[in-house]
């Protein structure tokens, strides 16, 4: 759905985005991750054909972009920084306007009021009345902006920070809506620097870091089992003693097992007459997945010794971050 | 890089257009103009005889004589220093009309075969001027390139050169073009250009330089002109219901002259009189070809403060007699000399200081 | 996409305040005349307000003349300057390209909407200053001409001293109207160019207002007469030619073709700016 090729883009002396191949396969829920100032809204921007790349390729839903941007757009719903508005007109007034504004197949004047209905029914604003946006939260715009989005019901949408300024419940909503949307076919890719809302939602993630793609993989297969297994048991002792060699770390009545065989161990365990609370596979953190590929946000502006204390060393270390 | 090379194609169409645009006047105006096969004579004569010639169109005059204000002449100087833009019709010599426009009214001269009216939109006045005008000031309608390339040619007669100039194009007529250089060393005119149209003689641009002068004092040409004949109609008054009528004979220099003057004589200091049939005896024209001066006597009034006006800008000269205060305009020379008995004469010509203060003199000499 | 922005300018409450201002000057003027009965002499002030006092018909006219110098201007280089600077500071610029609307098709639109609104001005201008003159000046009866001619449909005089009809005047207002129209589109091409240059409206509403104010002195400068004909303010006064006769089409219709040379000239710029520009607002 979007592939990017050494896409790379340059703000005078900002390098914004640098040598990124992104690839978004159709169906993905794509969480693209990246601390604050990383170029993820300058990515967004490029694939929208609203900042043109200074090298790369990008392709999205097959065709080149730019060169056929007025073919792809259509298919796409957006959702670009922040939601905006026409303040002084009222919601349906706004889609209204949006919705006459485009070109391509499915804009037309009739359907138009039962599209209207529809998108604000998808978002949950479908009792809103006719008071004018200004007026509005910003949770009731976000919503807006994501009505917005789908109204032409498009066959990628495109989302950056979707959940700003939603409260827990409806961030929640927006998620269950997102897995709704793409259960129905709809390709979504999402930006966030919220790595719990992508943790929560992606089926594939990637992750940039100063304008550097340093991370894109299935979110199942960067959480797969590191190979060894997590033991709960009262009998802690015995069972070290039992595994013995095998034990890469214990804590308390926790023990961390070297072996990928989860039952194998149980099984052994339990034919030993030990007691077992509580017996997984150990996965990988996401967590320490991303900030261990990650540097500090490149909004920080450390100035030497007088700067705020930065993460730990080892996390924050850019030296990590192999690509 | 491709928004880039974008951008730069689209400047550079925007850019090329926009070139395109701007050098088109240019263009247009440095598209060689075809020459004229006619003589020096065969143009001049096209030129005099161009009288009958139709023709509508807009004109500018430009003048920069430098004369200082003086009393009662308001009209005329800013006539003769400045720009005036006037429209033109012109069917023959009995019928035609000149508006003189400016940015919220007009001035108006209608010549109709029953006589001359002007219009006036500040006054809300139009005012038939009776009987014939011997004599009369400056009007705008003297600076029409047609009216004014004519008298300055039969002002030089013959005692002038005549060279062809190469043609040009004015008012998107190719014009081909006369040079008079007057051969008397007595006036201040240094040479006429004129450019007419070498079809029907119709004079398109006049310009007048002071002697060794390199730019033109005077420049009068069409802005745009077209040979056909107006209508009728457009030459005629027709005054709506609010508009005042009042009549006058001899409008302007009534005010400014002394009709009650000694006639004065066929010669002054040597310089003939020019036969003026049907004018006031008490005022002259003296010379010959461009070389040629006017006297005219002015009441009590209107010649104290002009005399007064012109001691500030002036040079007193002295003449034997009596002083006389001389006036050097870039192409006209003005001496005003009290005579006894309260009056004061006003000589003034394109001719050198020489003339006039010898003319003074002779004057006063009569008295 | 024009329809959008139609609907826009028409729900736009600052649009018609400016359009309420722009009619209300005239008739404060038309008030003040009424009431002390002392209009400018004839050839001095606003163009024909001095002919007001007798017939109320040219009043129109006139009142475009009140408007035309600063007014009308300043108002058309708000809305302009507003076009593209203020869909990017309201952030709809992003979401209405990625709808998508072609650039070149926006910029297209913007210029229809800004017609529109002028003409609306015009219009507006011209008609509350005909009601206005009407009530407050009145019209002419029949009257009786100095040739003794009974004219019972001549309403007022042209510039040229000539009688003109209620149809002459409506006609001729008619073209001071587009006449006006079209002098105000060279003010807003400049300033829709500037609104693509800048994030700003102001400073392309204000950016465009200096480009007029450097026009207006030019052309009042001798010196510089060589340009005068090239500067959009050139032939803004040439409406007066409307009320001569016969009209005098010259400048009128350099006034014309000079404000296509802007429209196209400045458009061509907005085009070329716009239409790779990175949109980041
Ligand atoms: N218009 C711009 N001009 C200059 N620098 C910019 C511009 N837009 C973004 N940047 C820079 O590009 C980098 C990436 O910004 P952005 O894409 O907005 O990051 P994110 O969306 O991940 O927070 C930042 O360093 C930002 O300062
Ligand atoms: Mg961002």
């Amino acid at each position: 759905m979007i592939v990017t090729t050494q896409l790379t883009k340059r703000f005078g002396h900002v390098l914004a985005v640098d040598h990124v191949d992104l690839t978004v396969r159709e169906g993905d829920r794509y969480g693209f991750l990246g601390p604050n100032g990383s170029g993820k809204t300058t990515l967004v921007r490029m694939v929208l054909g609203l900042v043109y790349a200074t090298s790369g390729k990008i392709e999205v839903l097959g065709e080149p972009v730019p060169a056929r941007i007025a073919h792809v757009l259509p298919q796409i719903g957006s959702l670009i920084e922040s939601p905006s508005a026409y303040g002084h007109l009222s919601g349906r007034a706004n889609l209204a306007l949006i919705d006459a504004a485009g070109t391509g197949p499915g804009g037309g004047r009739r359907g138009r009021r039962a599209r209207i209905a529809t998108a604000l029914d998808r978002v949950g604003l479908s009792g809103v009345d006719d008071r004018a946006v200004r007026k509005y939260s910003l949770g009731m715009r976000q919503r807006l902006g994501l009505a917005a989005a789908l109204l032409r019901s498009p066959r990628l949408l495109v989302l950056d920070e979707p959940t700003n300024g939603l409260d827990p419940q409806g961030i929640r909503e927006v998620r269950d809506l997102l897995a709704e949307i793409n259960a129905a076919g709809t390709t979504v890719f999402l930006s966030s620097h919220q790595l719990s809302e992508v943790e929560q939602l992606c089926t594939r993630i990637g992750v940039i870091d100063r304008g550097r793609l340093v991370l894109q993989d299935d979110l199942a297969r960067l959480r797969g089992p590191t190979g060894r297994v997590i033991v709960r048991s009262p009998d802690a002792d015995r069972a070290a003693a039992l595994l013995d060699g095998r034990v890469a770390d214990r804590d308390a009545d926790r023990l961390v097992v070297a072996d990928s065989d989860a039952a194998g161990v149980n099984a052994l365990l339990v034919s030993a007459g030990l007691r077992v609370t509580e017996v997984t596979e150990e996965r990988r953190s996401l967590e320490d997945l991303v900030l261990s590929v990650t540097g500090s946000g490149s909004d920080r502006i450390d100035g030497g010794s007088a700067g705020r204390p930065g993460r730990p060393a080892e996390v924050a270390s850019r030296d990590g971050a192999g690509t | 890089m491709a928004a880039a090379t974008g951008t730069l194609r689209r400047w550079a169409v925007v850019v090329a257009g926009t070139a395109a645009i701007c050098a088109l006047p240019a263009a247009v105006a440095a598209w060689p103009v075809p020459a004229s096969a006619l003589s020096a004579a065969q143009l001049r004569t096209r030129i005099e005889l161009s009288a009958r010639v139709p023709y509508q169109g807009y004109a500018e005059s430009d003048v920069d004589l430098n004369l200082p204000s003086l009393p009662d002449l308001g009209n005329v100087v800013s006539l003769l220093d400045g720009t005036t833009d006037q429209y033109a019709w012109y069917r023959s010599p009995g019928q035609w009309r000149a508006d003189v426009l400016t940015a919220a009214g007009e001035d108006d001269t209608y010549q109709t075969k029953v006589g001359t009216f002007t219009w006036n939109y500040t006054s809300n006045l139009l005012t038939q001027i009776l009987g014939s005008q011997p004599v009369r000031l400056p009007r705008a309608a003297d600076l029409l390139p047609p009216a004014l390339a004519r008298r300055l040619l039969s002002l030089a007669g013959r005692a002038a050169s005549f060279s062809r100039l190469p043609s040009q194009r004015v008012a998107g007529l190719d014009a081909a073009g006369l040079r008079i250089v007057p051969t008397s060393k007595l006036t201040t005119v240094g040479a006429v250009d004129i450019w007419a149209d070498p079809a029907t003689g119709l004079p398109l641009q006049v310009e007048v330089f002071g002697r060794g002068a390199a730019a033109p004092l005077l420049v009068a040409r069409f802005l745009d002109v077209s040979l056909t004949r107006p209508a009728l109609s457009t030459v005629t008054p027709q005054p709506a219901p609010e508009v005042g009528y009042t009549s006058t004979e001899l409008p302007d220099v009534s005010r400014i002259l002394n009709q009650f003057g000694p006639p004065l004589p066929d010669q002054l200091a040597g310089f003939a009189r020019v036969a003026n049939p049907g004018g006031l005896a008490d005022v002259a024209a003296y010379g010959s070809g461009l070389a040629r001066f006017v006297v005219l006597p002015l009441p009590q009034s209107t010649g104290s403060a002009a005399m007064s006006a012109a001691k500030s800008v002036g040079a007193s000269i002295k003449i034997t007699g009596g002083t006389a205060e001389l006036i050097q305009a870039s192409l006209l020379t003005v001496v005003l000399v009290s005579v006894p008995g309260g009056l004061v004469y006003l000589l003034t010509g394109a001719v050198t200081p020489i003339v006039l203060d010898h003319a003074a003199t002779a004057l006063l000499d009569s008295y | 996409m024009i329809g959008v922005e139609l609907v826009k300018l028409a729900r736009r409450p600052r649009n018609w305040v400016s359009i309420v201002l722009l009619c209300a000057l005239p008739v404060t003027v038309a008030i003040f005349v009424a009431v002390t009965h002392l209009a400018p002499p004839p050839g001095q002030g606003p163009a024909l307000l001095s002919a007001v006092l007798s017939d109320g018909q040219l009043f129109p006219a006139a009142a475009l003349a009140i408007v035309l110098p600063i007014f009308l201007p300043v108002a058309v280089a708000v809305v302009a300057g507003d076009s593209i600077a203020g869909e990017a500071n309201a952030g709809m610029l992003r979401y209405l390209l990625a709808r998508p609307v072609g650039r070149t098709k926006l910029l297209a639109a913007k210029l229809v909407a800004l017609i529109v609104y002028v003409l609306l001005a015009v219009v507006f201008v011209a008609v509350t200053s005909y009601v206005t003159g009407r009530l407050l000046f009145g019209s002419k009866p029949a009257a009786v001409t100095s040739t003794g001619i009974t004219t019972n449909n001549v309403v007022a005089t042209s510039l040229s001293g000539t009688a003109l009809t209620p149809t002459d005047i409506l006609l001729r207002t008619a073209g001071t109207v587009a006449f006006v129209t079209v002098s105000m589109l060279g003010v807003g091409a400049i300033a829709l160019f500037l609104s693509t240059m800048s994030d700003s409206s102001l400073g392309a509403a204000l950016g465009a207002l200096a480009a007029l104010i450097t026009s207006g002195v030019l052309v009042a400068l001798n010196s510089a007469s060589a340009v005068s004909p090239y500067l959009p303010t050139r032939y803004w006064l040439s409406w007066v030619d409307f009320f001569r006769q016969p009209i005098l089409w010259r400048d009128i219709d350099r006034g014309f073709a000079i404000q296509a040379i802007y429209v196209l000239v400045f458009l061509g710029a907005a085009w070329a700016n716009f239409a790779s520009k990175d949109i980041t607002s």
